[in-house]
């Protein structure tokens, strides 16, 4: 019955006013709200929207009843002969155009304020952080070095900077639940900046189309308290673990020949590809493909031979690898956390 | 049974204005009312063509990780639902409707240029069938309808998909140009006797607006679309980033059009509105001023809030605020013809059929499809939902709230003027309840899907993140919506079974509705003389007018007989000015047409070869075009000289008066190509460190200023002619002329002469890519003149027939003008490449 009931609610549209979004459950998966004021600048925007939606309630309720009114009152027809345009209605025309115009300037007005407390926090943000949009993954760089793919921590509670850029095509990065969006451009450098008021995991994605696999270029921001956070930064940063058991060091091995080093770096290593996503710390990520299946082993290894039919036209092949071998594979990758 | 209104029963009008005759007869058809329906028929099949592609994705989109079809397969469907359902159906279609029902609103008998009709339309459906053919190989534009580049450039997409959108598109866009440029003329110069600049139907001011617009609009994509193909082929650098060029510049041009096409969809829809209330409510509009106030101020408003669609791009705040501010403003205008429409209803009695019902959905939907704009238009509020589910939403609302259920209402309201019969009215109220509710159950919760982060083009999303139910539910209301079309579709073809209706089954006031349903393919044997804003309402007898008045339309009525006449009236007054010759059927529309779809189709297959046979098609069926053998040869000098005390001049040719408006709005055009070019060279200009780049040279600066000087004394020399009247100075025209083209071929010769000194060329960065094609734009204007004063020493020296020297006159008239546009185009040019650079 609360199903039926849950869904008649959002079915009337009302699942987004009532916050019915499960915020508590903090996986990569959970649905994401634009009005779930979870970050300073989305609240703002909250704000902005509310404002917006009430106003223009009230613009669409006093227009729809005028249009009834006019609509089933008594009329007459014109008689014939030469037609006379009647002034007698006109004040429905003064009033609804004055009224127009207050209610525009008034929106125009708060357009201008809201703009300029968006325009920077108020606290300059410690932390900057370069996402650089790929064809069809997010690079995540600090002080220049690729330390993650498609998945970041930030500290909650303080604003982060983001400087945005691209060196293929236009994408665009969006975090629902917590700021509005930003488009990665080529030659055009842009930034933005956020903050989770509270730790938690939020979904994004790109929100330019991008090629033939925009519809699977998701991200994860994990928030979480600053010291969690330093830990995660410090990790992100140090190389990879060495292969300890025999079969990672066999798979670390078959990496290396069988080209996934070519494309994909792993720091510490040889590995030093730039096309794919580094895979420093793979096995300690929420996800794989850009935050479309989850990071286990089952997956992982889908992935690996089967990457075209998971994300077709993605750039990477689907690997020819012997189930041995990519036992091996497995459990090198597996051991990179 | 007496004729209706209008209707001739002399055999010799009635043959002379029947469609061409024979078994390939309709490839030679001109004439606003076959070419009118074509334009109909096609832009609805491509209606059907664009929502199927729409089911096809909501079924994909129905469930969560659907497999039903290839990423690629969804990429392809939506670039051409979007690129079909804006290029390539609602222009065409409302210009459609326009060029089917303007003459007969005007009281008129055809738009001033039949041959440039049938044209347009085969223009617009190679162009369309250009852009189809991509399926046959499996390569269809996948870019989306707004190809922003670098994704659609060389290196990101270098198959041949974007190169079919390209061109197809520059074909399908020069076709919409060709009908603005017709309509706005007709509405301008061919209206019935009487009805004066405050008397033309709402609907008619809107396509004048939306006309004009397009001229402007259309012009920078196609603008666009030549550097992004330039790009493609030649190796230019326009957008390429790494070398000068700009990706922003792509999108700055294409919004340029891409707003104000909006509004070039919406006025037209808004005039259908406001032609359906007054009848449908018995009650003239409550201000027609407002009303024409507020289509001429959207349509000039619409051309400076382009850049919010660019929100997102990252801005300095002043310019989004400023952005932001005329988003919002604009909606004034729109919200002041909603008052109007209200308050006529509120004064009117209420007549419930099909036509004002969909004007009632219209006005619901677009409500909300226009509040949900002004917030789009607060920069913060977009920056969440720009490019997400929301924005779907809001431009549906628009788009389908705004324009096709008005046009659905037009389609019903006139149905009898385009087949003669009236649509089913039961079958009425189920299309209309269909659409209605299909529409708000598929397209509400798209605002919501959007508000849970649904980003727009995607082709699928993942499971266990709330999106599934809205999209189940779109998907439900998209097919409950298209079974309202199918009902639509259905009511159509049954109605072609009733017999014709009456001349006026609606009681409607308007001029149309004097005439036969369907109207005679001349409309007016007699032309109306119109008293008033509502003549049917106002008129008991069209014929009826001042003596003078009436004795010219009755005279026009008998005669000419054996050629279509066309007449010419004031802008202002509407008083008859000019009788002139309609040009006759002729193959050579469909045949240029033809050459210029081979020529763009064999340079997607770079069969540079076969491209320019294409040209010489086009060139030869542009000659044959421009020489009609069959001059009508009957005269009268009787009535000739009674046209003329009564100030109206007969021409046995085109119009001197239009030929004028041609030119003016031709030279129009290429200021606004000017205007283009050069907004892109100080944009690249400003986007670079370095411009001009170290490496480019500047050399032949002496050629370049004495060019310059030539021409500016050929000019002097061609103003000079001013003086000169026909009849005593011909032969110092034509040695002014002569002199003058002398001149501007030695400056062509010097300029090109300049040019050959750079030492950079159009690949190596975007100053080279613009520098050139501004200095192939600067020669094209020299040629374009040199033609012009040619055709006028051409006439000036053969011409001497005394019945066409108002002709001659004109031409050299348009050679002058045409000298004049191309000197201020050298000018600017020069002073941008060779001066500029120095000052900045």
């Amino acid at each position: 019955m609360a199903t039926i009931m849950m869904r008649v609610r959002q079915i009337a549209g009302i699942a987004l006013y009532l916050g019915l979004a499960n915020a508590q459950e903090a996986s990569w998966r959970s649905p994401v709200n634009v009005l779930s004021r979870k970050g300073l600048v989305a609240d703002q925007i909250s704000t902005i929207w509310w404002f917006l939606f009430s106003t223009a309630s009230l613009v669409f309720l006093v227009v729809i009843t005028l249009l009834l009114i006019a609509l089933f009152k008594k009329g007459q027809a014109v008689p014939k002969g030469p037609v006379q345009e009647n002034s007698s209605v006109r004040p429905i025309l003064y009033l609804g155009t004055g009224l127009t115009i207050i209610v525009l300037l008034i929106t125009a007005v708060y357009t201008f304020i809201s703009m300029r407390t968006l325009a920077a926090p108020s606290q300059k943000p410690a932390l900057t952080f370069e996402i650089v949009g790929k064809q069809w993954w997010w690079d995540v760089r600090y002080e220049g070095e690729s330390i993650s793919a498609n998945e970041l921590h930030i500290p909650s509670g303080e604003p982060v900077h983001f400087s945005l850029h691209s060196d293929n095509v236009i994408h665009s990065f969006w975090l629902p639940d917590l700021a509005g969006k930003r488009d990665l451009i080529p030659g055009h450098p842009n930034s933005l900046w956020l903050q989770a008021d509270e730790p938690g995991t939020y979904r994004g994605s790109c929100a330019e189309f991008c090629g033939v696999q925009h519809g699977k270029m998701n991200f994860t921001v994990i928030a979480e308290p600053r010291a969690a956070f330093e830990t995660w930064l410090e990790h992100a940063r140090a190389e990879a673990n060495a292969a300890v058991s025999e079969e990672a060091r066999v798979g670390q091995a078959i990496f290396m020949q069988q080209g996934c080093a070519g494309c994909h770096s792993i720091r510490g290593t040889a590995a030093q590809g730039e096309i794919g996503p580094e895979l420093t710390h793979l096995s300690s990520r929420l996800t794989l493909a850009a935050a479309n299946i989850p990071n286990t082993t089952g997956h992982l290894a889908a992935w690996i031979v089967d990457s075209q039919s998971i994300k077709p036209g993605n750039r990477m092949p689907s690997q020819k690898l012997s189930g041995e071998d990519l036992q091996f594979l497995l459990s090198y990758l597996m051991e990179l956390n | 049974m007496s004729l209706p209104y209008g209707s001739s029963n002399d055999d010799t009008f009635i043959e002379t204005w029947k469609s061409a005759a024979g078994p390939f007869a309709w490839l030679r058809a001109v004439n606003n009312s076959p070419i009118g329906k074509r334009f109909l028929v096609t832009g609805f099949a491509f209606f059907l063509i664009g929502g199927i592609q729409a089911l096809f994705m909501r079924l994909q989109l129905a469930k969560p990780e659907n497999n039903l079809m290839s990423p690629e397969l969804y990429n392809q469907l939506m670039s051409m639902h979007g690129s079909t359902m804006l290029f390539l159906f609602v222009v065409p279609i409302l210009e459609g409707l326009a060029t089917l029902l303007a003459p007969s609103m005007l009281g008129t008998r055809d738009l001033p240029f039949p041959r440039l009709t049938a044209f347009a339309y085969w223009a617009y459906l190679f162009g369309g069938v250009l852009m189809y053919s991509s399926f046959l190989l499996g390569v269809a534009p996948n870019g989306g309808w707004f190809a922003y580049v670098p994704l659609t450039g060389p290196e990101f997409s270098p198959g041949i998909n974007m190169d079919f959108w390209l061109l197809g598109l520059e074909l399908a866009e020069a076709s919409g140009i060709i009908s603005a440029f017709e309509l706005i003329i007709a509405v301008l110069a061919m209206r019935a006797p009487g009805m004066t600049l405050g008397r033309i139907p709402v609907f008619l001011w809107a396509m004048l607006v939306a006309s004009s617009m397009i001229l402007f609009a259309f012009m920078t994509v196609l603008i666009a679309s030549l550097y992004l193909e330039l790009d493609r082929k030649l190796g230019t650098a326009f957008f390429s980033p790494e070398l000068g060029g700009s990706t922003l510049l792509w999108q700055h041009l294409f919004w340029f059009f891409g707003h104000p096409e909006v509004y070039i969809q919406f006025l037209p829809a808004a005039g259908i509105v406001s032609m359906i209330i007054p009848v449908f409510c018995r009650q003239p509009l409550v201000s027609y001023t407002a009303v024409v106030l507020a289509l001429v101020s959207t349509g000039v408003m619409s051309f400076g809030l382009w850049a919010h669609h660019m929100f997102t791009t990252g801005m300095p705040d002043i310019t989004a605020s400023f952005f932001s501010t005329m988003s919002i403003v604009v909606a004034i205008p729109t919200g002041l013809q909603f008052f109007v429409w209200i308050a006529t209803i509120w004064r009117g009695k209420v007549i419930w059929k099909t036509p004002m019902l969909f004007v009632m959905g219209f006005m619901v939907n677009f409500l909300i499809g226009g509040l949900t704009g002004v917030m789009l238009g607060v920069a913060p509020f977009d920056w969440q939902v720009h490019d997400s589910y929301f924005v779907v939403a809001h431009f549906h609302y628009v788009l389908i709230g705004g324009v096709v259920f008005p046009l659905i209402a037009g389609f019903y309201y006139w149905m009898p003027k385009i087949t003669g019969k009236l649509m089913g009215e039961r079958l009425g109220r189920w299309n209309f309840w269909l659409m209605f509710v299909g529409f708000n159950v598929a397209f509400f919760p798209m605002h919501l899907a959007g508000f849970r982060g649904m980003p727009r083009r995607v082709y699928t999303y993942i499971e266990g993140i709330g999106l599934a139910n809205y999209n189940l539910i779109s998907t439900l209301g998209a097919f409950i919506f298209a079974t309202g079309i199918l009902v639509f579709v259905l009511n159509f073809l049954a109605s072609l079974r009733q017999p014709n209706t009456d001349p006026n089954p609606w009681g409607a006031y308007s001029l149309e509705w004097a005439t036969s349903s369907p109207p005679p393919p001349y409309a007016f044997l007699t032309l109306p003389i119109v008293k008033g804003r509502y003549p049917l309402w106002e008129q008991e007898q069209l014929d009826k007018g001042d003596e003078e008045t009436v004795d010219m339309v009755k005279t026009l009525a008998s005669w000419p007989l054996s050629w279509q006449a066309g007449v010419v009236t004031d802008v202002f007054t509407g008083r008859l000015r000019e009788v002139f010759w309609l040009a006759n059927p002729s193959y050579m529309p469909i045949t240029l047409a033809t050459g210029l779809a081979i020529s763009l189709g064999a340079m997607i297959f770079d069969s540079y070869w076969l491209s320019a046979l294409g040209l010489v098609i086009a060139l030869i069926a542009y000659l044959v075009w421009m020489n009609p053998r069959q001059r009508p040869t009957e005269n009268d000098k009787t009535i000739e000289e009674k046209f003329k005390r009564f100030g109206v001049a007969v021409y046995r040719y085109s119009s001197p008066t239009i030929a004028r408006w041609s030119l003016f709005l031709t030279m129009g055009i290429a200021l606004t190509t000017l205007g283009t070019f050069l907004f892109t060279y100080f944009f690249l200009s400003t986007n670079t460190p370095v411009w001009p780049p170290e490496s480019a040279k500047l050399g032949g600066w002496t050629a370049a200023v004495l060019a310059q000087l030539f021409t500016v004394s050929g000019l002097v020399i061609v103003a000079w002619t001013q003086r000169y009247s026909m009849a005593g100075g011909r032969t110092k025209l034509i040695r002014h002329f002569a002199i003058a083209s002398v001149l501007d071929f030695v400056a062509g010769g010097l300029q090109i002469w300049a040019y050959s000194q750079l030492s950079f060329s159009w690949t190596s960065h975007a100053y080279g890519s613009i520098f050139y094609l501004l200095a192939a734009f600067q020669l094209f204007m020299l040629i374009t003149a040199l033609v012009m004063a040619s055709i006028a020493l051409f006439r000036l020296n053969f011409n001497h027939d005394p019945a066409e020297q108002e002709r001659v006159q004109v031409t050299v008239e348009n050679a002058r003008r045409s000298n004049y546009v191309m000197l201020a185009c050298w000018l600017a040019i020069f002073f941008t490449l060779y001066l500029s650079p120095h000052l900045m």
